[in-house]
């Protein structure tokens, strides 16, 4: 798989997924600029579910570091690029 | 994506998820064509996560409250954790769909452990529920010992407070406890020494599961086996230390839907619900090649082979599975000479006719044949698995008849066995003489249903069965199949009360009590213990608290001589008046009628009970067909 040619975009759209499929019922719309306090369901519970669909969908593990960082959708794109480098 | 091997955190017996999966779960109405507790229970039986989990236990709570579905058996299930239970709740609730259960989940404030065990105000034992979830793993055990000399760690103070935690929720709340295995984590401190040095976390975590492996099941409790399952899964995979860190999630999130399906089996075998028949296809399910075309001496079955030794642990895993008690069958789309010639002369076969209880060669559909077998068996529908390495049969069946169970297969023989076994659809909470007998017993229905064709009424079947009835006292001998029963038998079961293996044996030695086990044996095998009586003794009244008989004997004129038995027993203590009661459930209609038919009048009609009478001094023995 070509995971390390993935373009910024190509990163958004499967973050997109994952957001729709963990936060389904949420009322929220989708964009780099997402924060998380604008999610009713990504409470802690919601970020650690976050967290492994973001791995198993890039193939890639986050650090205990990382994890804090998690904020918004831009800073998620961010740092998934950085992993995929 | 395109996924080439699974492992067992993927549950690989599963379909894999519907892409449609969320609109057909909005779909499910309370006025849909179908019971809704179906409809839930096919969606439940795919490969679900956390996210579907969710939607089906929302929905669950959604459409009960509207109406309660018939297709669901319900359960109260307590559940105390040292970890977080938020991801555990919804994902058990769904995954219990699978197996026809309502689950219902009483959960303890975090790390309330001891507290709602021994306080018999807590949460818990005031709802008294049916079992408690005792999800605890090593952290949440005082294994570690206070001070900074060695050991570091030390077993028997965990063990002790298990077995208080155990006692007091059964004392308190009557509710057994379902007793988890710890897995050991991955860090050793020594190395390979670490096994065989008291005071290592590997030694005391092994300590603690032989005692509790010895404990468990004498205290009438149900044993986890954690540790195997994150072996199986791996240990280093199991845990995750930083979703422990995180969220206090006592496993990797991965592995949540294996977690939940293991705790479920043992909830539905306790209800009754396990599987009980295995029903084999033949051309590469038990040899590879297609005897019809490849012929007798070109298909794959020797040893040596590595195509024919993948067959090979096919056929001895299904011997195995029929010497603890699973009834074998044979569903193939073959000539049924041909068939059977493999059976009856092929050297390198393991599973011989004899294993066989019916064995279905021909050219119908697959669906028709597994309802024979299922009538010619006596059993349900939903006591079937189908093995059978065609996806397209695979779909036809899970399609007409979703109450079998179809395990997925890849395309690799060599996966097949550890897939079945993998599926836990024979799951059991105890092993007793009449499951070793069980095979026989079916294949014992099959004959009689032979013999039954061939007899001109139904008194000249009965008696040429020569069948004979034993009945004793309840004693320890029985005591463990007595419990079983009394926890199993829905159908035929006129009060439905439920009593504890600690219980029965209350009632071994109580004086107010009269209790009958019953077994059956005829010519064509012996059914071992099928019926259960409890009556209390009121001077010259004996109220008949419990009356229950496994199907399998149905037809049979059993329980008419059970009650001449207690008729005649009563009678000979002084008794005048034998008491009964029917309360209606969901299950029990086949009783409904029992207490009229033998001759009681009616006293008394309730929507949750009707009271029985028989006078004892007018009351005329029934015809049977028993020696004793």
């Amino acid at each position: 798989m070509t995971v390390a040619l993935m373009s910024n975009d190509k990163i958004l759209s499967t973050l997109q997924r994952v957001f729709a499929d963990i936060f389904e019922d949420a009322e929220f719309e989708f964009s780099p600029n997402l924060v998380r306090e604008d999610v009713k369901a990504w409470d802690s519970l919601g970020h650690i579910r976050l967290i492994a669909a973001i791995e198993e969908a890039f193939d890639i593990r986050l650090s205990i570091e990382d994890i804090d960082k998690l904020t918004s959708v831009a800073r998620i794109a961010a740092i998934v690029a950085a992993k995929l480098a | 994506m395109a996924v080439n091997s699974f492992s067992i955190v993927d549950l690989p017996w599963l379909p894999r998820l519907s892409e449609t999966f969320r609109a057909q779960v909005r779909a499910v109405e309370p006025d849909s064509a179908s019971d809704w507790g179906v409809l839930l229970r096919q969606l439940a039986t795919q490969h679900i996560g956390l996210t579907q989990a969710i939607s089906l236990s929302q929905s669950l709570v959604r459409l009960s409250a509207k109406q309660p579905s018939k297709a669901l058996t319900s359960f109260r299930l307590g559940l105390v954790s040292n970890a977080t239970t938020d991801f555990l709740r919804p994902m058990l609730i769904a995954t219990a769909l699978r197996f026809g259960i309502a689950l219902e989940i009483i959960a303890a404030d975090f790390g309330q452990i001891m507290q709602e065990a021994v306080d018999p105000d807590s949460q818990l034992n005031r709802a008294k529920p049916d079992a408690v979830l005792l999800a605890i793993d090593h952290r949440g055990w005082p294994l570690r010992s206070g001070g900074s000399t060695w050991p570091p760690f030390d077993a028997a103070t965990a063990n002790a407070d298990l077995s208080l935690i155990c006692q007091s929720f059964r004392k308190h709340s009557g509710a057994i406890c379902f007793v988890q295995t710890l897995a050991a984590p991955p860090e050793l401190l020594f190395g390979s020494l670490d096994a065989a040095t008291p005071g290592t976390l590997r030694s005391a975590i092994a300590a603690f599961n032989a005692r509790l492996i010895e404990d468990t099941p004498r205290g009438g409790d149900v044993i986890v086996d954690i540790d195997w399952l994150a072996q199986s899964v791996g240990l280093d995979a199991w845990y995750d230390d930083r979703q422990w860190y995180l969220a206090r999630t006592p496993f990797a999130q991965k592995a949540l839907p294996l977690y939940a399906d293991f705790i479920c089996r043992i909830i539905a075998a306790l209800r009754g619900k396990a599987r009980k028949c295995l029903i084999l296809d033949l051309d590469n399910t038990l040899w590879g090649g297609i005897i019809g075309d490849d012929g007798i001496d070109n298909i794959a079955l020797s040893p040596g082979d590595p195509r024919g030794e993948a067959f090979r642990t096919i056929q001895s895993t299904a011997a195995d599975l029929r010497r603890r008690g699973v009834v074998l069958a044979v569903c193939s789309k073959n000539d049924a000479a041909t068939a059977l010639e493999v059976f009856r002369t092929h050297p390198e076969m393991i599973l011989k006719e004899s294993d066989i209880a019916v064995f279905m060669a021909n050219w119908d559909d697959k669906a028709t044949n597994i309802e024979r077998i299922a009538s010619q068996l006596e059993l349900g529908l939903d006591a079937m698995v189908l093995l059978d390495d065609n996806p397209a049969e695979r779909a036809q069946v899970r399609q007409a008849l979703p109450q079998v169970a179809v395990p997925e297969l890849d395309e690799d023989p060599s996966s097949y066995a550890r897939t079945l076994l993998a599926a836990g659809y024979f799951e059991s909470t105890a092993f007793t003489r009449e499951d070793l007998a069980r095979a026989e017993q079916y294949q014992g229905n099959a004959d009689r249903a032979r013999v039954l064709a061939g007899s001109r009424n139904l008194d000249d079947f009965l008696h040429s069965l020569q069948m004979r009835m034993d009945c004793s006292p309840f004693n320890a001998v029985g005591r463990k199949r007595i419990a079983q029963l009394i926890n199993k038998t829905n159908q035929f079961n006129v009060t439905t009360r439920r009593y504890t293996e600690q219980e029965v044996a209350e009632f071994e030695s109580s004086a107010q009590h009269y209790t009958l086990q019953i077994s059956v044996k005829d010519r064509f095998g012996d059914n071992g213990m099928i019926s259960v009586v409890i009556c209390t003794k009121r001077n010259v009244e004996w109220d008949i608290d419990t009356w229950l008989m496994s199907c399998r004997v149905l037809n049979r004129k059993v329980e008419e001589a059970v009650c001449n038995r207690i008729a005649r027993d009563a009678k000979a203590a002084g008794a005048k008046r034998l008491l009964g009661t029917f309360a209606p459930t969901d299950r029990n209609s086949i009783v409904r009628e029992l207490y009229s038919k033998l001759g009681f009048k009616l006293l008394d009609e309730q929507p949750t009970a009707s009271r029985w009478v028989l006078d004892l001094e007018s009351f005329t023995p029934f015809t049977v067909f028993f020696g004793e």
